[in-house]
C-alpha cells in the first residue's frame, strides 16, 4: 500500500484525475513521483523501504488465490479481498506476498467504477430478458477494476516487397489473354501496437469485444497505478497470437501500399508479410463482474473497457421473463394479424414448418458453439495454456495427441460431430415430419391442420426451451471455470 | 348451301362445347328489375333437387341488389383447379359485371367462391376463404343445399355490412402470433446482446503506423489466357404488354 506523505493514510489511484489521491486529506500525487519517494506499508503495519527500485525486473505485490477456482489476482493493497472477481466465490482467498515480473507498459484506468456501473446497467436495459439478479445493486457493486495482461506486438517490413498483377492484353477467339507482371518496391513499414489479451482467464470473445485500447496513452509501468485495483498476470505465451496479430498488421500495410496507383493499374493486391520485431507485456484496464446463476454452478461475465467504457457481457435469458414477454407480444401480434390477414389452416401449417426449420438451424449452430465452448476449443489462449501444461507432463506424447485431435476438431467448422448434433435437435424435426405427413394426406378437415400446427407449435416451444437453455449455457461457464492449480476441481 | 351452313353451325357448337369446359346451358332463375343483376343456378353435378334449386334461388334473390349471383356445380373440371374454373365461368357468364359465383367442384372435392367488380370489394379473398371454411362441413356431409344456402346467407350478411363468425381467422392468427412472438423475442435478445468484436479497421486505427516505399518497378513475367466465349449481344425485344388481368378473386376449401 502506498501511503500519503501528508497524513499517512492509504493512497488510491483516481481514474478521473489520473493522480494518487488520499481520501482523508485530499492530497494528490503523480503516480511516478510516489513510486520514487514514498514508503510502503509492509505486513504487520511496519514500514520498510521499497526494495523493488533496485530490481528493475520485478515489483512487490500481494497475491490472492481463490481456493475455489484457482484464479490469482495481485494488488498492492494490504486489505483482504473479500471475494474472487473471477468466480464470485466468497470462499477464503489465500494471501501471499511475492515479487512479480514488471510489465513493459500500463494503460491507467480512465473510467471510474461508477461510470462503468452505469454503462453496464445501460447495456442491461437493452437485454430485456436478463435475469434480474444481474442488475441488483449489491451485485453491480461487485464490479472490480483489474489490469489485464495484454501482449503488445510490433511488426515491420523492411526490404523488397514483391506482388503479382495482370492486365488484359487482347482477345483471340474465345480466349482473353492477360499479361502477368511482378510489381516490386522497397518497403519500410512499421506497425506498432497490435494487441491481444494474454490471460487464459479472459475469454477471447469478451476481450475482442471491448477492444480496441488506445495504445498511444500507454505509460511506463509503475506499481503505483495498481493502488485501488487488481492485476492479473499473463499465462499465455506470446507465440499464441503472433500469427493473428501479424495478419492485422499485414492488412494495414497492404491497404496502404494498394493506394499506389501502380497496384490498381496492374490489378495487383499487395499481400505484405510482416516480421514480428517485439512482443511486449502491457497491463490494460478492464472492469470485471462475475455473476453466478441461481443454482450457483455456472457463471457469466461482464467486462467494461476501463479506458473507453465499452461494455461486453454474456447475458443469459431469464426463462420466466422470456415466456411472459412472448405472451404479451403474441397478444399484440394477434391483434395486428386480425386487422391484416385471414390465413387458412394449410398456410398456418406451412408457416409452422418454416418456424421449425429456423429453430432447427439456430439450434444446430448453437449446439456446435456450446460443444466448442464446453470443450474449450474456441479460445486460443486456453488451448495454448493446455499445450503448455502438457509439456510438463510425462505422458506428453499421448496427451499431445489428444490436444491435436481437439485442435483439429476446432479447426473444422463448428466442431461437433454431426451425429451428436442431430441427437440434440430432434424436436423441430418431429414437427416437420408431422406437417409433411399432413400435407401428403391432404385432409379436408381444418381440425387436422390445426392439430398439426398445434403439434408443431408445441415442439417449437419445446425446442425453444432447449434454445434458451443453450443460450444460457453459451453465456455462462461451468465452475470451477479456470481449473487452475489450487482450485477446487470438484466444486 | 343451307345444309352446309347447318353442318358448320353444328360443328362449331360441338367444337366450342368440347373446347370450352365451362359451356353449359345457363338457367336464369331471376332477374332484379331495379339493378338488372341475375340469379343463375347450374347444377351440372345434380346435387340439388328441384325444390332445393327453387329454395336456393329465393335465398339468392336478395344478393342481386349488389351484383349477379350464381350457383354452379360440376363433376368434371377441364381447367385443373376450382379457382381457375370459377374465374373462367364467371367471366363467360357475367363478363366484367359485379357479382359472385359459388362453385361446388365434385371432381376436386372443393367449394370455391369467386367475386368480381363491386362485390369483390366486399367479398374479398379472405372473406371468401372464411365463408368456405364456415360451410365446408355441410359439403363433407353431402348437405349441398345447406352448404350453398349458408354460404349465400353469409355473403349477404357481409354485403349488408354485417359480421360473420371467423373462427379460422382467429385460430390461425393465434397460432401464428405465438410462433412469431417467440421468434421475435429470441431475435431481439440475440441482436441486443451480441458482443461484436472490434473490427480490424478499429484495431488498426489505434496502432502506431508508418509506411514508406519507393516507386514500384514493374516487370512482365508471362502471359495467361482465360476461356471467355463471346456472348451474343443482340437480344430480341421483349413483349411490350399483356392482357389486362382480372380484378376479381376468391377463396375456397376442400371438403
Amino acid at each position: 500500500m502506498y501511503i500519503c506523505p501528508a497524513c499517512g493514510a492509504g493512497l488510491a489511484f483516481n481514474p478521473k484525475s489520473q493522480m494518487l489521491e488520499c481520501a482523508y486529506c485530499n492530497s494528490k500525487f503523480k503516480p511516478e513521483e510516489v513510486e520514487d519517494t514514498q514508503y510502503k506499508m509492509a505486513k504487520g503495519q511496519k514500514e520498510k523501504k521499497i526494495d523493488n527500485i533496485t530490481d528493475n525486473e520485478v515489483y512487490d505485490v500481494i497475491s490472492y488465490r481463490c481456493t475455489q477456482c484457482g484464479a490469482e489476482l495481485m494488488t498492492t493493497e494490504e486489505t483482504l479481498a473479500t471475494f474472487c472477481s473471477y468466480c464470485g466465490s466468497s470462499a477464503v482467498l489465500q494471501k501471499n506476498s511475492k515479487k512479480n515480473k514488471k510489465p513493459d507498459y500500463i494503460i491507467p484506468f480512465e473510467k471510474s467504477k461508477e461510470e462503468c456501473e452505469k454503462a453496464y446497467k445501460r447495456m442491461l436495459q437493452r437485454a430485456f430478458f436478463a435475469p434480474s439478479d444481474m442488475s441488483k445493486s449489491q451485485q453491480v457493486e461487485k464490479i472490480r477494476g483489474i489490469y489485464m495482461p495484454y501482449w503488445v506486438y510490433s511488426y515491420e517490413k523492411k526490404g523488397l516487397q514483391k506482388d503479382n498483377g495482370s492486365r488484359r492484353s487482347r482477345r483471340v477467339g474465345d480466349y482473353v489473354y492477360y499479361k502477368d507482371y511482378e510489381i516490386s518496391t522497397n518497403l519500410d513499414a512499421v506497425c506498432d501496437g497490435v494487441v491481444h489479451d494474454a490471460s487464459a482467464n479472459f475469454s477471447d470473445t469478451l476481450s475482442e469485444a471491448i477492444g480496441p485500447f488506445s495504445i498511444s496513452k500507454r505509460k511506463d509501468f509503475s506499481p503505483t497505478y495498481l493502488s485501488g485495483f487488481y492485476a492479473d498476470s499473463e499465462d499465455v505465451n506470446n507465440d499464441t497470437y503472433v500469427a493473428q496479430c501479424r495478419e492485422i498488421a499485414g492488412k494495414r500495410t497492404s491497404k496502404e501500399l494498394a493506394k499506389d496507383s501502380t497496384y490498381s493499374r496492374y490489378n495487383a493486391h499487395p499481400n505484405v508479410f510482416m516480421d514480428m520485431t517485439k512482443a511486449e507485456m502491457g497491463l490494460f484496464p478492464v472492469y470485471f463482474l462475475a455473476t453466478r446463476n441461481r443454482k450457483g454452478d455456472r457463471i457469466s461475465y461482464a467486462v467494461v473497457n476501463g479506458q473507453t467504457g465499452k461494455v461486453a457481457a454474456e447475458i443469459p435469458i431469464d426463462f420466466t421473463k422470456f415466456i411472459l414477454s412472448s405472451a404479451v407480444l403474441s397478444v399484440a401480434i394477434f391483434i395486428i394479424l386480425n386487422l391484416l390477414f385471414t390465413i387458412t389452416p394449410g398456410k398456418v401449417l406451412g408457416l409452422s414448418i418454416l418456424f421449425s426449420i429456423i429453430s432447427l438451424i439456430v439450434s444446430y449452430k448453437q449446439v456446435g458453439e456450446i460443444y466448442a465452448r464446453e470443450n474449450k476449443l474456441n479460445d486460443k489462449g486456453v488451448l495454448a495454456k493446455e499445450n503448455a501444461k502438457v509439456e510438463d507432463n510425462q505422458a506428453k506424447t499421448q496427451i499431445l495427441k489428444n490436444i491435436k485431435i481437439k485442435k483439429n476438431l476446432a479447426n473444422k467448422a463448428n466442431k461437433m460431430p454431426f451425429g451428436e448434433r442431430i441427437k440434440k435437435i430432434y424436436k423441430p424435426l418431429i414437427s416437420i415430419i408431422v406437417a409433411i405427413i399432413i400435407f401428403m394426406a391432404n385432409p379436408a378437415s381444418d381440425v387436422v391442420y390445426y392439430i398439426g400446427a398445434i403439434v408443431s407449435i408445441i415442439t417449437t416451444i419445446w425446442s425453444f426451451f432447449g434454445l434458451i437453455k443453450e443460450i444460457n449455457l453459451l453465456t455462462t461457464r461451468k465452475l470451477p471455470h479456470l481449473e487452475a492449480r489450487g482450485g477446487d476441481e470438484n466444486a | 348451301m343451307r345444309k352446309n351452313c347447318m353442318f358448320l353451325w353444328i360443328m362449331a357448337f360441338l367444337l366450342f362445347g368440347f373446347i370450352n369446359p365451362v359451356l353449359a346451358v345457363t338457367t336464369d332463375m331471376y332477374e332484379n328489375s331495379d339493378t338488372g343483376y341475375k340469379v343463375i343456378i347450374e347444377d351440372d353435378a345434380n346435387l340439388l333437387s328441384y325444390n332445393e334449386e327453387q329454395s336456393l334461388a329465393d335465398s339468392m334473390e336478395k344478393l342481386t341488389e349488389y351484383g349477379n349471383i350464381a350457383f354452379k356445380s360440376i363433376s368434371k373440371n377441364g381447367y385443373g383447379s376450382a379457382s381457375r374454373y370459377a374465374e373462367k365461368y364467371y367471366h363467360e357468364t357475367f363478363g366484367k359485371e359485379s357479382g359472385t359465383v359459388f362453385l361446388i367442384d365434385m371432381s376436386q372435392r372443393k367449394i370455391y367462391i369467386f367475386s368480381d367488380g363491386q362485390n369483390y370489394k366486399t367479398i374479398t379473398k379472405s372473406k371468401a376463404e372464411t365463408i368456405t371454411d364456415n360451410v365446408y362441413k355441410h359439403a363433407s356431409n353431402k348437405e349441398y343445399f345447406e352448404c350453398a344456402d349458408e354460404a349465400y346467407s353469409q355473403m349477404y350478411t357481409i354485403l349488408e355490412g354485417g359480421k360473420i363468425a371467423e373462427p379460422m381467422k382467429y385460430i390461425s392468427n393465434a397460432l401464428i402470433a405465438v410462433m412469431l412472438a417467440l421468434f421475435a423475442n429470441f431475435a431481439i435478445f440475440k441482436i441486443a446482446t451480441k458482443n461484436r468484436a472490434a473490427s480490424v479497421n478499429e484495431q488498426i486505427k489505434e496502432c502506431a503506423f508508418s509506411c514508406t516505399h519507393t516507386n514500384p518497378s514493374v516487370r512482365q513475367t508471362g502471359e495467361h489466357r482465360v476461356y471467355s466465349p463471346v456472348s451474343d449481344s443482340s437480344s430480341s425485344g421483349g413483349s411490350s404488354g399483356g392482357g389486362g388481368g382480372s380484378s376479381g378473386g376468391g377463396g375456397g376449401h376442400s371438403f
